[in-house]
């Protein structure tokens, strides 16, 4: 039977491409664990984060992603749930939390993976329903082929 | 951590916040609400009520169930209440109906749906009524949800997602377990939908049993994490169980410990529990525990096995109550 892969991962955006309010580059790491299911399937479970300052602002990101995927030879392919707990006062979040659907692609090479990961968040508030995808890219590096 | 907390119940709720489903071995659904706390205003939501019990106790349980073809059909329901806590009263009932079948593609997979309603209700005071003395109580929490939850398991692994649609925000799960090298771990992530007040949460569990031959010994252990920016160290809770369970030509002895850490290292309860099931016919189980920090939380029973049925009888005597159930093949009943 297969054991646990972990792995320590790097996701990255371009916040300020779309807001100049916002950070050109804004990235933060995360611990994860791979529980293979089969063959070719496997579990994803991650939980990272950032705590930094700018000026007298702090700004802090919680993030935890949990999902289902599967290896097409090299690639990866996985899908599943993020939820995000944020505090960013430069846009008026205070300790807010949000959910996401994630969808992510990637290519394994030995122990190194990278790729990118679309989070879509699901925003329905007040009786309206939105959705806000913030794409990244990421890099892992995994204990495990 | 509310500094109010003294029952069970605060701290049932406390735990009830980080989604803690293992707490009292109770099947929670994890459509809890971060601030069910018991506080100065008391704000009681729907699974609070689910883990303010031992984990034997089902004052009114039934599950049925069938094989229809190659797939299964199951029903179950519960009801219960408290009439002795120190806020007031409180009822809860809950429905379920499972589906369970198989594909190549989903191995073994379950669709259930389900509801609950929830009423919680204000002790104000004793009052002289005409020639009586009446105990008079205010409702004022009514609550009913309903939601689906899809499983999938394999060989030594499993998936599942579920939601809930309430009228407090709309709690999403995903988590997986699997077994490898003896080890059983397990990860739950739950985000609301609808609110961006209520955090995100997110558990792992793993277990072992070492088998020793004449004796076995088992520990297990639960880590939850409420995201909190304001202060990381926040959100932290831990369980940790450790079990020893003996094996004699009379019979088989368990005794189990379990304790609840705050993330601050503070303890919050503990639960020793021992058991003795005898070698004989209808192989008798009695068993004894306490749970603290409830008043007087000494529980205890005797159950047996007749006919390929199991019978138990148990009183909890935080809530002065008896249980008598009985378990089929493919039904339960308690009351």
């Amino acid at each position: 039977m297969l054991s646990l892969a972990f792995n320590i991962n790097l996701f990255a955006t371009f916040p300020g491409l779309v807001n100049k309010e916002l950070p050109i580059f804004f990235g933060y790491p995360a611990f994860g664990v791979n529980a293979p299911f089969g063959e070719a399937t496997f579990g994803i479970f991650e939980v990272g984060g950032i705590r930094y300052s700018i000026g007298e602002e702090n700004i802090v990101l919680l993030n935890s992603s949990l999902g289902f995927g599967g290896n097409i030879g090299k690639w990866e392919l996985a899908f599943g749930f993020s939820g995000t707990t944020a505090g960013i006062p430069r846009l008026n979040i205070y300790d807010q939390s949000y959910t996401a659907i994630f969808l992510r692609g990637g290519y394994r090479l030995k122990f190194l993976k990278g790729g990118i990961n679309l989070p879509i968040y699901l925003l329905a508030q007040e009786g309206k329903f939105s959705v806000l995808p913030a794409p990244m890219i990421y890099v892992s590096l995994s204990t495990q082929r | 951590m509310p500094n109010s907390y003294k029952t069970l119940e605060d701290i049932a709720n406390y735990h009830s916040s980080l989604g803690s489903s293992s707490i009292l071995r109770e099947y929670v659904f994890a459509y809890t609400y971060p601030y069910s706390v018991s506080s100065q205003n008391s704000e009681y939501l729907s699974d609070s009520a689910y883990l303010t019990r031992p984990f034997y106790a089902k004052p009114v349980f039934m599950s049925v169930g069938g094989k229809i073809g190659k797939s299964y059909l199951q029903f179950e329901g519960s009801f219960w209440g408290s009439y002795t806590d120190k806020v007031g009263d409180y009822d809860v009932s809950f429905g379920k109906i499972s589906f369970s079948s198989y594909s190549s593609l989903l191995k073994e997979f379950t669709i259930s749906g389900f509801f609950t309603t929830f009423r919680r209700s204000a002790y104000i005071g004793r009052y002289p009524y005409d020639t009586m003395v009446l105990d008079f109580y205010e409702e004022w929490i009514y609550l009913s949800s309903g939601g689906l939850e899809f499983v999938s398991r394999g060989d030594g692994y499993g998936y599942f997602s579920g939601f809930v649609y309430n009228n407090s925000g709309v709690p999403l799960w995903s988590g997986f377990y699997k077994t490898f090298n003896g080890y059983n771990i397990r990860f739950r992530q739950i985000s609301f939908l609808s609110t961006t007040i209520i955090p995100v949460r997110v558990e792992g569990e793993v277990g072992k049993v070492f088998v020793r031959g004449r004796y076995n010994l088992d520990f297990y252990s639960f880590l939850g994490y409420v995201f909190n920016s304001e202060n990381l160290k926040n959100g932290l809770i831990f369980e940790n169980r450790l079990g020893y369970t003996g094996f004699f030509e009379g019979g088989e002895m368990g005794i189990g410990f379990r304790w609840f850490l705050s993330g601050g290292g503070q303890l919050l309860g503990f639960e020793p529990v021992i058991r003795y099931r005898f070698a004989k016919r209808f192989r008798p189980e009695v068993f004894i525990g306490y749970l603290y920090p409830v008043d007087k939380a000494l529980f205890g029973g005797i159950s047996l096995n007749l006919f390929r049925r199991s019978f138990t009888f148990a009183y909890n005597n935080s809530h002065r109550s008896f249980y008598l159930g009985m378990e089929f093949e493919y039904a339960k009943f308690g009351f």
